[in-house]
């Protein structure tokens, strides 16, 4: 799918001034003047309250507001040869097609994201074929190799499996696999563990570890538990109130928190790891 | 699966039994006994023991528990007894008479089921139009009598254009018209099922999934949306079907189409209530074979059942 | 909607107040006066027995309005109760009670209506407690299934656990849920019953024709090809106050699907 810029190598993604605001006579803010960049292989967590915008903020970036929201700004995508995409000046659908194919975007209810009418095969098959051109051969040792990777080892009889014949945990994974598959440069994630026990968000958290290390992508994740975020990220952005109100590395905003806790933040209620 | 299905064959059967000692009890209730309307048919005296021995040639003597049993052996055999007024057989005329409806009715259906599937999907993922040509059609079949169109058809077609000579039609050309009516009465509400169903896919988590992951929205519903969209057209054309044999009946009635409903409203005036009573049976046979059927048809759909 | 539901208002209340206006006798036959066209003393007309078309139309309004009231009070009053029952007992009572709607649902409404009322006679009561009576099935089978999902919310099992009155259960938390599903259904089967009922006079088992319905104007004029305006009013009328209920049910209709 040739769509402008190469996202077959490595693609950085640059914001600048992103709003989101509501239509009519008094609009209201959603989503206040947000920026940031993100180079090929970062990751950013994005930490918040609920409500506070960061799922907006996701929304917007990948072209999935709805059309009832006016989103302003810039959102740029820029490939290893430095042609640049921007994706706001383009109608929704082009849009969504730009950023579905540059990023694997994964929404909250992960173990609801399997089609229940079809086999894993069929379901992960036509993710693959939507984003390269494959051999059923090709997309058989594909698919498996996939498998592989988030953990499951009886690929051959998953292949064949109905979401319903899975575990909860196989579905997890497979989820994660689905929206992996696509091998797109930049992974965007919004709170994948918020349904998940203590156990399975650990597991869940080391496979988009390992599986953003082994394609050298980078991240963008979204999370209301700081901790969380702090295993898997270098960076981190908080949003409060529609807005940007600390960013930086993990490090530096752990120690302006903890030498003024409360004070430049005012997000009381999450808690730092120690 | 095959347990499922032997719950849903014994729950059918009981259910046809219960409806025969209903229709039986019912038939009994009614003001002028069968023997009553022959014998005043005739002009014969209608006295106690014209009615008894009636009864007695009839095989209709006896405690009512063993009439039932009787009724409902000879029923199972095959034997429905004979029309009051026709003397004729009526299992023989019911046989007769029954695939005219089953055309009419279930055909009208089943071609309203094929039309609504993709209507449905156009008034979802279409342009406006579609979705008010729906609605207009839905509005007119509920507002508009079914016989007045059949007379409008009739009154157009058949004598103002005299292109089609209704009630000198026999044959397979006699339930077209009859058959498209029924179909374009069904279309509004089942169109308008399959138009409800794609909405709800919207929102699915797995489709709003599959469209981050790339898909567009609506190839997707189209291709993949198929299952769960006709498994609740199904579900709305097994609840039509009790209305399949039943609700023709107008429509044989204005075309005058031997049919089983039309032959039931004849019966009906005429007191012929053997007729009724197997009339009755011969639907509950029906709903009790279609459920049996579609509902195998719907588990099908639906993997998580099987 | 608030449009939708302003216009079905506003059709209903002008044929209310049309038809509460002082007419002539409908029976009354005037063999000189036949096929008139519409003047001061028969604002539409006379058919074909020298009826005043007017007073005819206002009876045929008051009675198909009659046998709407009376289907829809008798569904409601039967399935409710017996929903509520269903979903709240178990075992034979349940059994007993999903067996006899499972029979109504399979004799279809329109040909139970057509045995029931040739028997004792075609008038908007008997029309409308036939068709009331077979069309509570699904009324019982939406209130059961309502019934057992609300049963199964925490704070019903609260109260159950708190010993509280099964009726009162039933009444303040499981009745007010039920209502706002069934009030959409009840606008789309109002006007099946409108057109069944209509279905019923063409006919004609049963009908007692001194005064004929709407149903049985449409018969009687259904050959009348030079007079199309007797086959018109009737038409009209049904037309309007099907139309009445089917905008009240529409905004539904798209969530509603079975």
């Amino acid at each position: 799918m040739t769509i402008g810029i190469d996202h077959h190598g490595p693609v950085s993604l640059r914001v600048r001034g992103l709003s989101v605001r509501t239509r009519g006579d008094s609009p209201a803010l959603l989503l206040d003047d947000v920026d940031l960049d993100l180079a090929p292989g970062q990751r950013v967590g994005i930490v918040g309250h609920s409500g506070a915008g960061k799922s907006m903020f996701l929304r917007a970036l990948t072209g999935f507001c709805p059309d009832s929201l006016d989103v302003q700004g810039s959102v740029q995508l820029i490939d290893g040869s430095g042609e640049i995409q921007e994706l706001l000046t383009a109608d929704t659908k082009q849009r969504r097609r730009l950023a579905t194919g540059a990023m694997a975007i994964s929404w909250q209810n992960a173990l609801q994201s399997l089609n229940p009418y079809q086999t894993i095969s069929r379901q992960l098959g036509a993710t693959l074929r939507l984003h390269r051109q494959l051999t059923a051969d090709e997309v058989r040792s594909a698919s498996l190799q996939w498998l592989a990777s988030v953990g499951l080892s009886d690929g051959a009889g998953l292949l064949g499996s109905y979401p319903h014949q899975l575990s909860g945990g196989m579905r997890q994974r497979v989820a994660i696999a689905m929206t992996m598959c696509g091998g797109q440069p930049i992974v965007v994630a919004d709170e994948p563990t918020t349904a998940l026990d203590m156990v399975s968000q650990a597991e869940c958290i080391d496979l988009y570890d390992r599986l953003c290390a082994a394609g050298a992508r980078s991240l963008l994740y979204v999370s209301h538990d700081l901790a969380l975020v702090g295993r898997l990220c270098t960076s981190v952005m908080v949003i409060q109130d529609a807005r940007v109100v600390e960013s930086g590395s993990i490090d530096q905003v752990r120690t302006r928190e903890s030498s003024n806790p409360g004070a430049s933040t005012r997000f009381s209620g999450i808690l730092l790891a120690s | 699966m095959i347990m499922r299905w032997q719950k849903a064959l014994v729950r059918q059967l009981e259910l046809f039994f219960v409806s025969s000692v209903v229709i039986f009890a019912v038939a009994r209730a009614l003001p002028r006994t069968p023997m009553e309307v022959y014998l005043q048919d005739r002009g014969l005296p209608v006295t106690p023991e014209s009615i008894e021995a009636l009864e007695r040639q009839w095989g209709l003597g006896g405690p009512i528990v063993v009439q039932y049993f009787r009724w409902i052996g000879r029923f199972c055999t095959g034997d429905w007894g004979t029309s009051i007024v026709t003397g004729e057989q009526i299992s023989v005329a019911m046989a007769q008479r029954l695939p005219i409806s089953l055309a009419i009715g279930l055909g009208g259906v089943a071609l309203a089921a094929l039309l609504a599937y993709p209507l449905g999907m156009k008034a979802s993922l279409g342009s406006r139009g579609w979705d008010l040509g729906a609605r207009l059609i839905t509005l007119i079949s509920q507002a508009v009598p079914s016989f007045l169109i059949c007379t409008l058809v009739i009154d157009l077609f058949g004598v103002r254009l005299g292109w089609i000579p209704f009630f000198r039609l026999s044959g397979a050309a006699l339930v077209i018209a009859p058959m498209l009516i029924v179909a374009f009465y069904s279309l509004g509400q089942l169109s308008r099922v399959v138009t409800a169903h794609a909405e709800e896919l919207r929102t699915e988590p797995f489709v709003t999934a599959a469209v981050a992951r790339g898909f567009e929205l609506n190839d997707l519903l189209w291709r993949d949306g198929r299952r769960p969209v006709l498994y609740g057209l199904i579900s709305t054309v097994i609840a039509k079907m009790a209305w399949v044999i039943g609700g023709t009946a107008i429509v044989e009635y204005v075309f005058a189409v031997p049919g089983m409903s039309y032959y039931l409203i004849k019966s009906i005036s005429s007191r012929d209530y053997t007729v009724v009573q197997s009339y009755l049976m011969v639907l509950v046979l029906w709903m009790f074979g279609t459920r049996i059927i579609l509902g195998g048809v719907l588990s099908w759909l639906d993997p998580r059942t099987r | 909607m608030r449009i939708r539901l302003m216009v079905a208002a506003g059709i209903l209340g002008v044929m209310i107040l049309a038809f509460s206006l002082p007419h002539g006798d409908p029976s009354a036959v005037d063999l000189t006066a036949v096929l008139q066209p519409p003047s001061q003393a028969h604002p539409l007309g006379t058919d074909d027995l020298g009826r005043d078309v007017w007073a005819l139309m206002a009876v045929g309004f008051w009675r198909t309005l009659t046998v709407v009231v009376t289907a829809s009070l008798t569904s409601v009053l039967i399935g409710v109760p017996l929903g509520l029952i269903a979903g709240y007992s178990r075992g034979a009572v349940n059994a007993i009670i999903m067996t006899a709607t499972d029979l109504t649902m399979i004799i279809p409404t329109f040909v139970a209506a057509l045995l029931v009322t040739a028997v004792v006679g075609l008038t908007p009561f008997s029309a409308g407690l036939v068709l009331g009576l077979f069309g509570a099935g699904t009324y019982v089978n939406q209130t059961r299934a309502l019934t057992l999902s609300i049963r199964s919310y925490d704070y019903v099992r609260a109260e159950v656990l708190l010993a509280t009155p099964t009726v009162q259960i039933l009444l303040r938390h499981v009745l007010p849920g039920v209502a706002g599903p069934l009030m959409r259904y009840f606008g789309s089967s109002a006007s099946g019953t409108i057109l069944a009922y209509a279905g019923l006079a063409f006919i004609g088992l049963g009908v007692d024709t001194t005064v004929p319905d709407w149903g049985t104007m449409l018969y009687r004029h259904r050959s009348q090809i030079d007079h199309p305006l007797l086959l018109l009013w009737p038409t009209l009328g049904i037309f309007l106050l099907a139309i009445v209920f089917h905008i009240l049910a529409d905004p539904a209709l798209r969530k509603e699907g079975q």
